[in-house]
């Protein structure tokens, strides 16, 4: 274990994709919860104060940017990851200029997912 | 600060005449003013040179052979001062005993626009004069215009790129994007899969338990893919050129109703105009049209359901409209009914409204959604007769 344990949330509805990631982050050393859709994301982030919150763009209940505006509040130091299989629009160029700090095209490389990481801490 | 930035209007344009005998600038001096220009003189090259790099000349008349330098010196030494390539350049007119010395030839090459042998008359010169500002002139008409037709260009290039991009964004093209897009997700599961398998031993993955977990998210993963593809096949099965015969409306509807078992329980009214008995349309595709559009009804719970058919056929165009009285869609949705969705319950893309859309434009019609909440939906259908 290089890096120091963070605690991340995984919002994503496809499980594949939520599974996967949060093992993958989980082999890296850190602690990972996971939400199935933006409601739950959000209970998530009222409960826990989260590191960085990857969140899928497009959930059913809440989208990513209604959680991304949601933990901004609660928690404004968390870091946001938007993933989107969709092309990024004007909707996300906004986001990034709100704060989140990336927007990361599915299918990503895992490797560009653990260099953010590594950039943040 | 540069010449460009001292131009100012004169009413024919400015002449530099540098010549180290002043009798030329004294015999024309007083005509070209008369004509309207603008006159100064310098005595040596490096002196005409100073004048162009505080004013700027649209003629300089140049004796070839000067104290200082020669007229190609001069030439080179002047297109320093005016590399500005904001600057237009000056037009130059040698004066000389002889074109093949000092320069001059050189100097024409370079761009000097005449040679005028000396000893001459001055009608000679005022005539070369004249001349060429004749060409300045032009030559600005001529860059104007060429501006012009450069920003006509663009104009043009703009608005083919809109009609092009318009064109790509037909309804097929999107749901093409859509569903690209949608297979992103599968895609995602089965590249981070591989990254694990490709970093846990097999003794990890099978103490842990995980190997099975993610050769079954594999499968999940590519069945989702498949589904998909087989949305997009379907669709590409539908979106043939419709074959038209002579098809009974209300039987047409009827048949519809009967594909979908939920209406057996639902109130159908039915008000077809008499001239619908025969209607010009692709009877399968049509009937999969009203299918798909009663599937996307949305029926009331707490009253009796009730869905009402209208068809109107006039000298040119069909009407027919389909509406319940149920819940009604808000304002946001409408806007997007026909688009694809993806199906969050299903796992599948919701092509039921796209695909009745496309097959109602294929019989060169139009589909439109109206809704009002709390009263209900309608879906309005227009084809050519």
């Amino acid at each position: 274990m290089q890096n120091k344990p963070l605690k991340i949330l995984v919002a994503d509805d496809e499980d594949g994709i939520r599974v996967s990631l949060a093992c993958i982050l989980e082999m890296e050393g850190h602690e990972v919860l996971t939400s199935t859709d933006g409601h739950e994301a959000i209970e998530q982030v009222k409960q826990h104060i989260f590191d960085i919150a990857f969140l899928d763009l497009r959930m059913p209940g809440k989208d990513g940017l209604e959680v991304f505006a949601e933990i901004k509040k609660v928690s404004p130091r968390t870091i946001v990851i938007l993933t989107t299989a969709f092309a990024i629009n004007d909707l996300i160029r906004d986001a990034l200029k709100n704060g989140v700090y990336a927007c990361i095209e599915k299918p990503y490389e895992i490797d560009e997912i653990l260099d953010i990481i590594k950039k943040i801490t | 600060m540069t010449a460009a930035g001292k131009i100012t209007e004169v009413k024919n344009g400015r002449i530099c005449i540098i010549d180290p005998d002043d009798t030329l600038f004294q015999s024309i001096n007083g005509a070209l003013k008369s004509m309207g220009y603008e006159t100064t003189s310098a005595k040596t090259g490096l002196e005409g040179l100073e004048r162009i790099r505080h004013s700027f000349y649209e003629l300089i008349i140049v004796a070839a052979a000067m104290p200082d330098m020669n007229v190609a010196e001069f030439l080179r030494n002047m297109r320093e001062v005016q590399h500005d390539v904001n600057i237009p350049s000056s037009f130059v007119i040698i004066t000389g005993n002889d074109e093949r010395r000092e320069g001059s030839r050189e100097a024409l090459k370079m761009g000097a626009g005449d040679y005028i042998t000396k000893p001459f008359v001055i009608e000679r010169v005022i005539d070369t004069v004249e001349y060429t500002f004749k060409l300045i002139r032009s030559e600005k008409i001529r860059q104007g215009y060429s501006k012009e037709l450069a920003a006509t260009q663009d104009t043009v290039k703009t608005l083919r790129d809109e009609l092009t991009r318009s064109q790509q964004l037909t309804s097929t093209a999107r749901l093409v994007s859509y569903m690209g897009h949608t297979l992103r997700n599968p895609l995602t599961t089965v590249k981070n899969v591989a990254y694990i398998f490709n970093r846990m031993t097999r003794k990890e993955l099978v103490d842990q338990k995980l190997f099975f977990a993610f050769t079954a998210l594999l499968s999940t993963g590519v069945e989702a893919a498949n589904s998909v593809l087989t949305d997009l096949l379907g669709f590409a099965d539908h979106i043939t050129l419709p074959v038209t015969s002579a098809i009974d409306l209300s039987q047409l509807i009827d048949d519809a109703c009967t594909d979908v078992p939920e209406t057996k329980t639902i109130k159908i009214l039915k008000h077809i105009d008499a001239q619908c008995k025969e209607v010009l349309v692709d009877r399968e595709k049509m009937k999969t049209v009203f299918i798909n559009l009663i599937n996307h009804m949305l029926l009331p719970a707490n009253k009796a359901a009730q869905l009402t058919f209208h068809a109107v056929k006039t000298a040119t165009l069909l009407h027919i409209s389909i509406s319940d009285n149920g819940t009604g869609v808000d304002a946001t949705d409408l806007v997007n009914i026909f688009e694809p969705r993806f199906d969050t319950a299903t796992k599948g893309v919701g092509l039921e409204l796209p695909l009745a859309r496309g097959i109602v434009e294929l019989h060169n019609g139009n589909i439109q959604a109206e809704s009002t909440m709390g009263k209900g939906s309608k879906f309005v259908i227009t084809l050519p007769v």
